[in-house]
């Protein structure tokens, strides 16, 4: 309890200061959106001219999208602190972090919240929506809890890949760029229909990095699509788990980084 | 008056200066290739599949698209949709920036060197090898006549020049606006939209496609490279390259005219 | 209070290969050699104590109080602060510890000093009625009322030394450890922080550890100093004894009423001589002072003539210049308890 009303007044500090420059905050909440916006009208424009996509129609390509654009711009939103973690490294503010009573991973966790991605997450939302109307899926509870599910999933997804990057940063940071792969690449790439991916590439974003678990099987559920071969069924109403698993991998990951910091110092 | 030649020494040491700093982060380098290759594969899987579903002839078959996107990678990191670089615009913002003014160089011209030295570096360490690799990969199309290099030569070349005139165009923005973020990922977007670098213009509806000859963007990506895969000939390209030159002293006038505007603003201002 | 016993803590400094193919290589295995920070350091302070923490850059001071903070965890030996072990139990030592870094400020940096100092209040559970007296109390003293709704990156620095000071005591630490805290500030400034320290230290009992490179600040807050050296202890006890151990040497000023072409005095030295201003430095136990006025004064008429202990700055200079020097007089003297050390 503790712990929650302590992270509740960070936010609120950070909304509160994001929001003392209220010009740059709108213009920025509405850059956001319009870069997003952009995104998605090229994928329309293929739509346009190629029609379908491996049997997948735009709407159903826009589901998708929907639901991985609004893992994402949470993510963002609320593991800003994992996402900045190299600039506070740098600049040996890490010590602070180690002076406070409170563990390691919460600090980071709160030191952050970036509101205005507010503007990211409404356009994915917006166009999950629109995918809605335009599909006809037929929604029932079980069906909207595994939605909720997968959405929080993802988000811990990709909140797993901040802590990765900020857990580097122990290390080297030199490389840290290579994770803006799975950040922004996982993005771009499962903004589509995995069966269009070789073999070896799936496998890898399946069981290594678990993109597809949270966002191409909980799809291929909801909207009812044929599952491919050699996928189970019970591996799809699995398969939103495995963000969890994820994220709690990376979090022993982050315990390791920073028992190798207090041996070495920086 | 000093001979123009050392003018131009001067500025060249700049340029290799701008080289030189960059140098030092090669691991970075060699994650930023990873991450070219990641988006340039799945660039191709997606329009694999398209075109797997398509029976209709298309402007660009297959093997040009993916020609494209890997130039697309190549001059990616040459290209203004960055926005303005942090280090240029916190000094524009702490002010330190007058302290330009004390060099005997001219500013814009020093920040264009500085520019055309981060283009080289990226041209050369990240853009050949992700071509040389690309080539062994993937079905890379090469252009058999030599005045079509070279004329892709030409144009890639002033592509570069008008990608540093607009980025100093885009920076110089921080003098008057505290946040240059939400300018630099806004016209960033839009640069890279209009450029074809997300969607080659070929494929494009007519009337969008209409809306970005008439912008100046498409002269960073889509004009050298349809020069490149023989999409635009002859006199054709004479005009585009026109057009490029023309973009080109555009933005570099304009750059000139904010950087001048920016800094008797500082002074008057006292930082 | 605090215990440390047989401190010490080595790193490995990774040697980078050069050139395109060199740092390739670096990514999968790096050549390294090992540095040793702390080598074997010992000492026991108790509650209450001042002691000021000194050496030269790089001696290993700061090492030694991120090890003390439960930042850095140590190659070997034992430390214990308040009965925690603060890489152990790092939480609840940090509970009962505040933590000043001269060089940075553990406040936020984009939030006014009184709304850092609430999330202070809240992540530490201090009770109101605690936290109002300390604000007030901090207010009096360091003046923070002034700026206590000022982002703190606009406070000077003076001001952020004293907010960040007053930060680190809010939750009434028992030890407060401070490096550097009077870094680049002015003379005003410097004199009310040392004052704070010092009244925080009599009338709470807060046990403080102190580096610092300035040694007015010892001489104003210290009875006790610990001198570490390349990475190891070498003296540890009292100011003034460290004083009289060194102060063997004397300085005498003489101006003269007249020039004099041979002004040599045997068993002192001159060190100095501009017009008719003439410095000696003599030793006590070769001749006493009161012989050597009289050998002056049988020789030269004088217009004035003083006798001065060398600063205390000259004095730690010696010590690390002449390190083996010191631990011979040691022997000789047994004015100082020296902590086991096996050289």
């Amino acid at each position: 309890m503790h712990h929650l009303s302590l992270y509740l007044h960070f936010v609120k500090l950070r909304i509160r200061s994001q929001m003392e420059y209220r010009f740059s905050f709108v213009f920025d909440l509405f850059s956001q959106a319009s870069i997003a916006v952009i995104d998605f009208f090229m994928i329309a424009l293929l739509f346009n001219r190629f029609k379908e996509l491996a049997g997948w129609r735009l709407w159903e390509v826009g589901f998708l999208y929907g639901m991985i654009g609004v893992c994402f711009a949470v993510a963002e939103m609320v593991g800003r602190g994992f996402d900045v973690f190299q600039n506070s490294v740098v600049r040996g503010d890490f010590d602070t972090i180690l002076i406070r009573p409170l563990g390691t991973f919460f600090q980071v966790f709160s030191q952050d919240f970036l509101l205005r991605r507010v503007g990211r997450f409404s356009q994915a939302f917006v166009i999950l929506l629109i995918a809605n109307s335009q599909l006809t899926i037929s929604w029932s509870f079980v069906k909207v809890g595994y939605l909720l599910v997968s959405l929080v999933s993802g988000t811990s997804f990709f909140i797993g890949l901040f802590v990765i990057g900020a857990t580097s940063c122990f290390w080297t940071i030199q490389s840290i760029e290579i994770i803006n792969i799975f950040t922004n690449g996982g993005v771009f790439m499962g903004s589509y229909p995995f069966s269009i991916y070789r073999r070896w590439f799936r496998h890898f974003f399946t069981f290594i990095v678990p993109l597809a678990c949270v966002n191409y099987f909980p799809a291929l559920f909801l909207m009812e699509k044929v599952v491919p071969s050699g996928v189970s069924t019970l591996g799809v109403y699995l398969a939103p788990f495995a963000g969890f698993l994820f994220l709690g991998i990376t979090m022993l990951f982050w315990r390791w980084g920073v028992l190798h910091y207090q041996s070495t110092g920086h | 008056m000093r001979p123009l030649y050392l003018t131009f020494n001067v500025y060249f040491a700049f340029v290799r200066k701008s080289f030189q700093r960059r140098m030092q982060y090669r691991v970075a380098n060699l994650a930023g290739l990873t991450t070219n290759f990641f988006f340039l594969l799945v660039h191709i899987f997606v329009y694999t599949a398209f075109y797997a579903a398509s029976t209709e002839p298309q402007p660009l078959n297959l093997n040009e698209i993916i020609t494209y996107f890997v130039l697309c990678q190549v001059s990616f990191m040459l290209m203004p949709f960055w926005g303005a670089r942090s280090e240029v615009t916190q000094a524009i913002k702490d002010g330190s920036v007058a302290l330009q003014l004390t060099k005997p160089v001219d500013f814009h011209a020093y920040w264009f060197a500085d520019e055309c030295g981060r283009a080289c570096y990226f041209l050369l360490m990240r853009g050949c090898p992700t071509f040389l690799i690309s080539i062994l990969f993937f079905e890379v199309t090469i252009p058999q006549q030599f005045t079509v290099f070279m004329a892709f030569a030409a144009s890639m070349v002033l592509a570069i020049f008008m990608s540093a005139a607009i980025m100093i165009t885009i920076f110089s923005s921080a003098f008057w606006t505290l946040d240059t973020a939400g300018i630099s990922g806004m016209s960033g977007s839009v640069i890279m939209l209009f450029s074809g670098m997300l969607v080659p213009i070929a494929l494009w509806p007519e009337w969008l496609a209409h809306i970005a000859e008439w912008l100046p963007f498409a002269g960073l990506i889509d004009v050298p490279f349809s020069i490149y895969l023989g999409k635009t000939t002859g006199g054709a390209i004479l005009t585009a390259i026109g057009k490029q030159m023309m973009w080109c002293i555009i933005f570099l006038g304009l750059g000139r005219f904010f950087l001048s505007r920016g800094f008797s603003r500082l002074v008057i201002q006292g930082g | 209070m605090i215990e440390v016993e047989n401190l010490s803590k080595t790193f490995k400094v990774y040697h980078h290969r050069q050139g395109f193919f060199g740092s390739f290589v670096n990514l999968f295995s790096r050549k390294h050699r090992i540095v040793q920070a702390v080598d074997n350091v010992s000492f026991s302070i108790k509650r209450g104590e001042v002691v000021g923490y000194l050496g030269p850059n790089g001696a290993g001071k700061s090492t030694t109080l991120k090890m003390l903070t439960g930042i850095l965890v140590p190659t070997s030996g034992r430390v214990t602060v308040n009965g925690y072990i603060p890489h152990r139990q790092r939480k609840e030592n940090a509970k009962h510890i505040g933590v000043v870094f001269g060089q940075r400020s553990h406040l936020w940096f984009d939030l006014p000093v009184q709304e850092s100092f609430e999330l202070l209040q809240r992540i530490y559970r201090i009770p109101q009625v605690e936290y109002n007296q300390n604000v007030e109390m901090f207010d009096a003293l360091l003046n923070i009322g002034k700026f206590f709704r000022t982002p703190v990156r606009q406070l000077s620095l003076g001001q952020r030394m004293r907010a960040d000071i007053a930060a680190a005591l809010l939750h009434n630490p028992e030890v407060l450890f401070l490096d550097e805290p009077t870094i680049g500030l002015d003379v005003v400034a410097k004199a009310r922080i040392r004052q704070f320290i010092q009244q925080i230290n009599t009338e709470r009992q807060v046990t403080v550890v102190l580096t610092t490179h300035d040694l007015d600040d010892v001489e104003k807050l210290c009875k006790r100093v610990i001198l570490i050296d390349k990475a190891r202890l070498c003296f540890d006890g009292e100011l003034a004894a460290l004083r009289r151990l060194l102060s063997t040497e004397r300085i005498l000023s003489v101006d003269y009423a007249e020039t004099y072409s041979d002004i040599s005095i045997p068993q002192a030295h001159v060190t100095y001589q501009e017009g008719n201003r003439v410095q000696y430095r003599f030793s006590p136990e070769e001749i006493s002072t009161a012989n050597l006025i009289g050998a002056i004064l049988q020789r030269f008429k004088i217009v004035d003539i003083s006798v001065q202990e060398p600063d205390i700055e000259e004095l730690i200079k010696t010590v690390y210049e002449d390190n083996r020097a010191l631990e011979q007089r040691f022997t000789e003297t047994d004015a100082i308890d020296l902590t086991n050390r096996n050289t």
